[in-house]
């Protein structure tokens, strides 16, 4: 439901008619009065990291900018656009850090139409102290100003002023936040299988943490196969195979409470880092749908998920 | 002031110590409670429990003896000025449930459990949810959330915009962040809400429910008039339907 909208919206063909470029954000943090930049991996999911090892993003906060600009931005007006006419279209970024849960907005510090196109360039600064675990970045198109005579062909288009109507691009920040880790145990003995997961008498999923103490994935490095000793992955395949039915196992047990299963999926009434909580971000994340009408559907995509997942972080 | 912290594991490690207690054991450590002696002190709190024990008992008699919303309000907002923003304590820390958990089971226990005396379900003989495990339930954090999403500029002003509220409120606030709190539209919406009194008691809730639904296509500093055009709107969408 969340993606259901009743008026066009910005999509890839139209962005690209339009000429849109998004260039890469630049992240950089003040020490001492001096500005040092972070360095950055990943593309939808950015892990930074700093070359002096000084920033940490709750002690130095950190600072973003970044430039869009749009080469032909009338495309995005008209019957076969966005908006009507004689509106106008603002670009902003929204962000949102989950494990603080707050969101906000940030507008451009300068906006700049010439006759080449438009461009917008963000500079925001989050204060230490404000951010942590994680942060999402989205790029939006929002209708700024309505028109005020809608022309014919254009009574689709939405008018009301401050609504989304587009979604440029969305990154979203790690770092290290406690939802990126899920809660694994090295346990070497004879005498225990290869692995096993462990789960604690959950009385709420919706509410009890997604921590070691409610969920525990135990690797036995007893055995040669043991896919994975401490950060090292020696088997990829296998922990594919492992925390794809981990996860399965996860879903299975919330679903006890098909209500549950719903609320994690539609992210209602979740409390902040809890199971569920987890598990949607976890559902959001998968560069793939996962399917839920069938547990040999579901099993099949998280392997799918899972093992993109694994292999976008093996190229970080 | 340095805060310090209690894990989830050692906060119900103490609350396990007085669930397990004899009949008679449990009687005479809440006698204690209703006495306001804690048994253990942290003597780099005294100040600060001090202050907040004060309030407390004033607001208990400004209530004659009842444990409500204003008793709530007063603590909330004594808590707020003990515990401001700055250095010492950030977002991060108001919402790291170890520092909350350190104030509730070692430094006021006292108060939290005169303030919900009652187990939940699931419970044996204390709330743990108001006393540690429950991120947007324990008690005294809540009350810090609430004036925080709610400051007016001054303890007065504050006051005076949410005296006419219920616990309710506090829980409505609290646990309907949508994708997250976004303070200064808060502020706005309690204003609001208080300028526009009175109200029926599930007022509050289906504002901040409507605001949920409309902030997943809607951004309220972005529309025309900004948050409080929108704010003003919202309420009155509430009101108008009754």
């Amino acid at each position: 439901m969340n993606n259901l909208y009743f008026y066009p919206k910005l999509t890839d063909a139209l962005k690209d008619k339009c000429g849109f470029t998004v260039g890469k954000y630049v992240f950089t943090y003040s020490f001492q009065d001096k500005s040092f930049g972070l360095k950055q991996k990943g593309t939808s999911t950015i892990k930074l990291s700093d070359p002096l090892e000084i920033w940490k993003v709750e002690t130095e906060g950190i600072s973003i900018s970044k430039t869009v600009s749009i080469a032909y931005p009338h495309l995005l007006f008209g019957p076969d656009g966005i908006a009507c006419t004689d509106a106008a279209i603002g670009i902003c970024i929204m962000w949102t850090n989950k494990t603080l849960t707050q969101t906000g907005c940030i507008l451009p510090e300068s906006d700049i139409e010439t006759d080449t196109g438009r461009v917008c360039s963000f500079n925001y600064t989050f204060d230490p102290g404000l951010v942590q675990g994680d942060l999402e970045l989205s790029v939006i198109l929002y209708l700024k100003k309505k028109a005020d005579s809608v022309q014919s062909g254009e009574e689709k288009l939405n008018n009301e002023e401050g609504v989304t109507i587009g979604e440029v691009e969305t990154v979203v920040l790690d770092f290290n936040s406690v939802y990126m880790e899920f809660p694994i145990e090295e346990y070497n003995s004879p005498n225990e299988p290869l692995w096993w997961l462990y789960f604690s008498q959950w009385e709420d999923p919706k509410v009890d943490l997604f921590d070691r103490e409610n969920i525990c994935l135990y690797l036995n490095p007893h055995y040669a196969a043991c896919p994975m000793v401490g950060e090292e992955i020696k088997n990829f395949d296998l922990l594919v195979d492992i925390m794809a039915t981990t996860y399965m196992m996860i879903f299975q047990k919330i679903n006890e409470d098909p209500e549950d299963l719903k609320a994690t999926q539609q992210n209602l009434g979740l409390e902040n880092n809890s199971i569920c909580s987890i598990m949607h971000q976890f559902i959001e994340s998968c560069p793939e749908p996962l399917h839920f009408e069938s547990q040999e559907a579901l099993l099949k995509s998280l392997h799918i998920n899972i093992r993109k997942m694994l292999e976008e972080g093996d190229d970080q | 002031m340095r805060y310090k912290r209690m894990s989830l594991n050692d906060a119900k490690a103490v609350i396990t110590q007085y669930d397990n207690m004899n009949d008679i054991e449990f009687t005479n450590l809440t006698d204690h409670w209703k006495a306001y002696d804690t048994i253990e002190n942290d003597p780099s709190y005294s100040e600060f429990r001090n202050l907040l024990l004060e309030t407390f008992q004033n607001a208990l008699a400004e209530t004659d003896g009842k444990m409500n919303y204003l008793l709530d309000l007063r603590v909330g907002l004594c808590l707020y000025q003990l515990m401001p923003l700055g250095k010492d304590f950030s977002i991060i820390s108001a919402n790291d449930d170890d520092i909350w958990r350190y104030i509730s089971v070692r430094i006021m226990p006292d108060i939290t459990y005169l303030r919900y005396p009652d187990p939940a379900k699931g419970d044996i003989r204390i709330n743990s949810k108001r006393f540690y495990r429950g991120t947007r339930r324990i008690w005294l954090k809540t009350l810090w959330w609430y004036v925080h999403l709610s400051w007016q500029g001054s303890e007065k002003k504050t006051f005076d915009i949410l005296k006419n509220n219920a616990t309710d409120n506090i829980n409505k606030l609290i646990e309907t962040p949508g994708k997250g709190y976004r303070l200064s539209l808060y502020r706005n919406m309690v204003r609001e809400y208080a300028e526009t009194a009175p109200h029926k008691a599930k007022d509050f809730a289906a504002i901040t429910k409507l605001n949920n639904v409309k902030c997943m296509s809607v951004e309220p500093e972005l529309i025309a008039g900004g948050e409080k055009q929108y704010v003003s709107q919202l309420v009155a969408e509430v009101t108008q339907k009754e």
